[in-house]
Formats: C-alpha cells, structure tokens, sequence
C-alpha cells in the first residue's frame, strides 16, 4: 500500500486503549495499535507515561500529552515508509527501559514515582543505545509539539503559541500534506 | 537525418534555465529532460515536514544514493548517504536546487578570474586563470538581473565589480531593524555594509507575484514565484514559447556515442521506469558538479573508454564547493523598549547585509597579501523544529522535563540569533574529486558517484579570518553568545568544478564557450566549468554562464 492511501485510511486515529482521553479527539479511532508498529497496548502505556516524563503537562506551558505525543509517535512509526529497523529500535528502547525499571525498583517503569523515573532514565543514558533512543523519542516529542497542526500534532498552534514563534504562509492544508505531494 | 529536438537539456536548474529560455525564445525546439517531478507555485507551502524532515523533493536515498569520502587522519573514511546523515541531492524536481536557494545573489569581481596570475600559484592547490576575462560575462551578469530579477541596491565599496547598468532593476527588499544595526557597527569599526542582492522580487514584475515576506525562504520552494528559480524566472516562460517541452520525472542514464564517438542520443527512463531515447542537434549537460561528472563517466563509448569528454582524465576533478566560515550571535530582547523589542521580534524582512572589504586580504597578522571572500549576514532559519532539536543536546548530557521547557521558552521568546555566513574559495586540489563507484549502484543498474571532500587548509584559514571580523561586527552592535569558525566540511548545496573549462584540451574538459573539447555537440552550463567558484555563493555566475553559453549555441544552429 502506498503510503499516501495508507494515511487517508487512517488519518488521525489514535489508540482508543492505551490513550482514551487522546482518541477522543482524533477521528476515525482504531481501537487497536498497529500490529506492524510492534509495541502492545500495555506497552503504549508505558511509552505514554515516558513522553509524558520528558515534556510534562504544566499549567501555562503544553506538555507532550497536550500535543498528542503518543498518538504521534505512533503514526509515525505505523507510516508504511518508515523501516522495521526503526521500529523495532524504538520498541527495543522501551524494553530496555522496563527491564532497568526492575533490575533497579522490582516494578514497572509505570509504578515508580516521578523521582525514580528520572533516576531510571538518567541510567539509560548512561547506554550508547539507551542515549540514542531517549534522543529519538524526545525529537518525536518536538515533532509533535512544533509540526504544522494538519499533521495532527500541535492541535490549534498550541507549541507555537507558547513559543510565541510566527509560522510562514501559506501553511500545508490536507491534500497537500508531504505525503500527497 | 531528422532529430527529435534542435536542442536536448538534461537538468532543469540554473544552467539548463537559460538555455531552454534563449533557444526557445530564439525559435529552436528545446526538450528538457528532468529527473524529479514537475511541482508548481501551489505546491509549495511552509512546511517543515515537507522540506525537511521527508525527502519530498530529492530521491529516496535506499534507490538513489552517493558515496562519501571524508578526511579521517591520514585516510579516508568511506559513508553511503543511505547510511550517514549525508545527502548530496539538492533538490530535483523541474527547476532544480535553484527552487530551494536562498538567493544570495553576488557577481565573481574580475579578480577570480585571473586568481592564480593576480596572487601566484598555491601549494597544493590546481589553480588556473579563466580563459574569459570578467567583461566577457558582465553582459550576461547584468541580463540575469533584469530576466531572473534581481533585487539590490549599489553602494560603493573598495571592491565593487564594474557594472553596465547603474543600479539594479528592483528594489532592495524590506530589511529588518537588524539590518540598521549592522550598518551602524560596521560603521564605527571602519567597514562598508552593503545590502545583499537577493534573487527576489520585490515588486511584481516579469508575470511573477512580489515577496510576500513570510520568513521563510531558503530551503523552501516559493509560493509566490517572486524567488528567481530556473522554473519560475525561465521555464515557465520557455514552455509558453511552445517551443521547448519539459519532461519531467525523466532521469537520463547515459548518453550514447557511435563507432565515431558522435553522440547518436540519450538514454533515459521514463517515470513508468521505460527506457527510451531521444536525439537532438545539440546536447547541454546542467546536473550540478557531482551528477553531471557522473553521467560523463558512465556514458563510456567506442571512442570515450573512459566515459565522454573524458580523454584529458580530468572529468570529476577539480571538485569544489563554496568554502569558509559561520558564526552567529544573539541578540536578547530585554535590552530593548518593548516597541523596540516587538519590531526586532517580527519574521518576514530580511537581514541582507554583505560585507565586501575582505575580498582581498592586505593585513600583516594575516599574512601576505591574499584572496578572502565576502561575509553575508542572515537571519537563523525560521524552522521551529530545526531550532528546537538543537537544544535537547546539553553540554552534561540530554536535556528533558522542565529544564527544557523553560529552555525552549528562553531561546525562542527572548531574542533571536543573527548568523554569520563567510565565504572564500574552496581551492582546487588533488583530494577533491568525483568518481564512479565500484561496487554501489543506483535502481538503474548504473554506478553512483563517489565524491571525496579534500579541502586545502587555506580554506580554513581565510574562512577563521572572515568569520572573526564578522564576530566583531556582531559583539559591536552588542550580541551575545558570538561565535564564529571555519570548517572544512562541505556545503553540499554549493557544488562546482569536475569539468573545468580552459584553452588546452589536455588541461581542461571545455573549450572556453562550455563546449567539450572532444564531442562537437556537447555543452556544459551548470557549475562544473568552474576552474575557481570565487568567494561568495556562485548561483548568479552559474545563470550568467549559461546565458552565455545559450548566445553561442545560438550562433551556431
């Protein structure tokens, strides 16, 4: 399938289990994450509460929650152009996480406080690997937060409001999108 | 024996342009051969996905791709592009990389075209005189102004090249508060500040629509048709002659020669992946520096075994980019009253402000008297994304949580950055160079280019220099965060040299009217005559050339 008629098929979805309060605002919900993508439902909701770490909701400033992060990291990696490599990178990063999470704590990433999940990903870090996917994703998160909103992220300009940063015109408009050039 | 077309292009950038406009206006059928698609002014929007981050506008890398040699100690260190962060492709689609230019506009002065007579032979360096003086291309320089557009103002300053016309056609652009800031630090410090031609309009004209001053310009396509790209500013209106036809998503693999060494054709594929021929009078090569040596080379034949135009060996020699240094420094907000503040904070005019006095270095803490270049100053691209990846990188490691938050808030809403582009020769030199690949090929079935990126450790002095007399530009009108430096990586945008152009066939690839010294009927009219690419972008000499070129053509069919 190209992935021109792949995106028109799935415009917009989000991931009805892990992320309720996010498809809510997509159209066209599957309640299923994409099986290609390679990550479960459960393990959505870790990779949920990791963006959500990395750029927290604040009162006057978006965090990554409030750009539909998750959602967008999952289309992008679901886009039928993107490698498997590249997915199965950025599974294997979650992974990695989880297993440090009990390695150190005996839980689950999930379960452990605030503090501890930064300690945990500042241990990443310390992996050559770890660094490069924390970096990965934290670019998603950017993504997500400063793209143009007819990709589905940065809903109503809200990260280009808060930067107070003045986009170009004109702006891309649906059939217009990268991938219907 | 009939032949399909009085003239066949392949590439549609700033060399093709001219001569596809010039012979068609001049009544000579003209077929365009292109190898990307055929976008238009609607096509182009602001957006950061497109033009950045996906490769919309250049070939997937996995099917079309190049080879790297980069300097590692002693050795080189050998990269595909599919597999580094390396992209040699600048844009192909109908118009070319001309699409996505800044449009930093500058002439050569008459001084690089004699460098190595004027400031003797380099170490190290291949240098060569021009075999034309800069009056043989100040005609075709000032056409360019009036056809392509360009906008500027003439101020004089100790290097100002001669010009026919007085002034330019079109107005300088808008500039920003910035740009009165410059003037005045420059003057304090004793330099002229210049306003930078742009190849933009700035008011309607030529059937295109005036800068609609949006901020964002370089590495986009224009929506308005005011940037003077080749498609814009010349195929456009070579295509209403309805003597020239442009094929788009047509990549050409090989030109043909017989038993002669005559060029019977060339060999291309279609966008449904056909192979087919086309034959024309006249034959013009314009696929920037790196491809336009790859053809050749591939294009191997009874009479050319080491590929066409080739029997000097130096196709793909002499390779060069644009040399030099970078900076920038920034400028905060707080220092200024809040109408002040909200005027320097506005996207949209530009900067564009040149500095001219070091084209020629006469400074003892230099050294002897020496060629420099020129310093452009520019606004940062406007790209949030590109600017805000830049700061998840901390000097104690990965920046995340409210620590970037409140970084991001600080970088983006409390001044903003002014960059330093200096410019000087990239010298030609043993280790700079375009060859076939070995073992990688492209969907095609042919060999990719291999380039290697050889610089001469002149580059990185003259650039250190130009780059630290604009810092002091910068700290004068009060910046902080300056920085400036040189590097001798290539911007790859910036492509010249592999078929030098000169008198003596054993020396160079081109006669000195761009025809090849061994095929009758072959031009070639991008960036790759170049034996220097003078120390400033080289686009506007790219066009001139080649409406140079287009004359002599002309006076042949």
């Amino acid at each position: 399938m190209k992935r021109r008629e792949f995106l028109l098929l799935t415009a917009g979805f989000a991931l009805g289990v892990a992320l309720p309060s996010q498809a809510k605002k997509f159209p066209n919900v599957v309640i299923e994450p994409n099986k290609q993508v390679g990550l479960s439902s459960a393990q959505w909701q870790i990779m949920d509460a990791v963006l959500n770490h990395l750029f927290p909701s604040e009162a006057n400033a978006p965090g990554a929650k409030d750009v539909y992060a998750t959602a967008w990291l999952h289309n992008a990696l679901a886009m039928p152009d993107t490698e498997q490599s590249h997915r199965d990178f950025m599974r294997d990063g979650l992974i990695q996480l989880e297993k440090l999470a009990y390695k150190t704590h005996q839980k689950s990433f999930m379960a452990l406080s605030s503090d501890k999940r930064e300690s945990t990903l500042r241990t990443l870090e310390q992996d050559g690997e770890g660094k490069a996917w924390l970096r990965e994703t934290l670019r998603y998160i950017l993504e997500a937060l400063l793209t143009d909103p007819v990709y589905g992220g940065n809903p109503e300009s809200i990260g280009w409001k808060w930067l107070k940063h003045q986009a170009g015109f004109p702006l891309p408009v649906v059939g217009k999108r990268y991938y219907e050039l | 024996m009939s032949k399909d077309f009085d003239v066949c292009v392949i590439g549609s950038g700033a060399g093709g342009g001219p001569i596809a406009y010039e012979l068609s206006k001049a009544g000579h059928s003209v077929v365009v051969l292109e190898k990307g698609k055929w976008f238009k002014e609607d096509d182009f929007y602001k957006d950061e996905m497109a033009c950045c981050i996906h490769e919309v506008f250049t070939p997937n890398l996995k099917e079309e791709q190049h080879v790297v040699e980069t300097e590692r100690g002693d050795d080189w260190r050998v990269q595909k592009t599919s597999e580094s962060s390396w992209n040699l492709w600048n844009g192909n689609i109908v118009g070319g990389s001309s699409n996505f230019m800044s449009g930093f506009f500058h002439r050569l002065k008459p001084i690089d075209f004699k460098l190595k007579s004027t400031f003797g032979a380099i170490e190290g360096a291949n240098m060569a005189d021009w075999p034309i003086s800069y009056d043989d291309l100040e005609p075709y320089y000032d056409k360019v102004e009036k056809v392509v557009g360009i906008s500027g103002k003439v101020v004089k300053h100790k290097h100002q090249e001669p010009r026919s016309s007085k002034d330019f056609p079109y107005p300088p652009l808008g500039s920003h508060p910035l740009s009165k800031m410059i003037d005045k630090a420059c003057d304090e410090i004793g330099i002229t500040s210049v306003p930078m031609p742009r190849a933009i309009l700035s008011k309607p004209a030529l059937g295109r629509s005036s800068c609609s001053y949006n901020g964002f310009c370089g590495g986009l396509g224009c929506s308005t048709g005011a940037k003077g790209s080749s498609r814009a500013a010349l195929l456009d209106h070579a295509v209403k002659t309805g003597k020239c036809e442009i094929y788009p998503e047509s990549h050409v693999a090989r030109i043909l020669t017989d038993e002669k060494g005559a060029i019977t054709s060339v060999e291309y594929y279609n966008k449904d992946g056909e192979k087919k021929h086309i034959d024309a009078k006249i034959y013009v090569v314009a696929c920037q520096s790196i491809e336009t040596a790859r053809l050749l080379l591939n294009s191997t034949g009874k009479k050319h075994k080491n590929g066409l135009a080739n029997s000097s060996g130096l196709v793909g020699q002499n390779l060069m980019f644009a040399g030099g240094g970078a900076g920038s420094g920034r400028i905060n907000y707080a220092k200024f009253s809040k109408k002040q503040a909200e005027a320097l904070r506005q996207n949209g005019p530009f900067i564009n402000r040149t500095i001219h006095d070091y084209y020629v270095i006469d400074d003892p803490d230099f050294g002897d008297k020496a060629k420099g270049g020129v310093i452009d100053f520019v606004h940062l691209h406007p790209n949030p994304l590109a600017r805000a990846s830049g700061r998840i990188g901390g000097r104690d490691g990965l920046v995340w949580g409210k620590p970037l938050k409140r970084d991001l808030e600080t970088y983006f809403r409390e001044g903003r950055y002014i960059k330093i582009e200096a410019f000087c020769d990239w010298l030609p030199n043993e280790n700079s160079f375009v060859k076939l690949d070995s073992e990688v090929k492209d969907k095609y079935g042919m060999p990719v280019a291999r380039a290697r990126f050889g610089f001469h450790g002149r580059n990185l002095q003259v650039g250190w220099y130009l780059a630290s007399k604009a810092g002091e530009v910068l700290k004068k009108m009060g910046a902080s965060n300056v920085i400036s430096f040189a590097s001798g990586s290539p911007p790859v945008n910036l492509v010249a040299g592999t078929c030098r152009f000169g008198d003596d066939p054993e020396t160079s690839v081109l006669n000195k009217d761009c025809q090849a010294h061994d095929v009758d009927n072959l031009y070639i009219t991008d960036g790759s005559f170049m034996p220097n690419a003078g120390s400033a972008p080289f686009t506007w000499t790219i066009y001139a050339n080649s409406f140079r070129v287009a004359d002599k053509i002309i006076k042949r069919l």
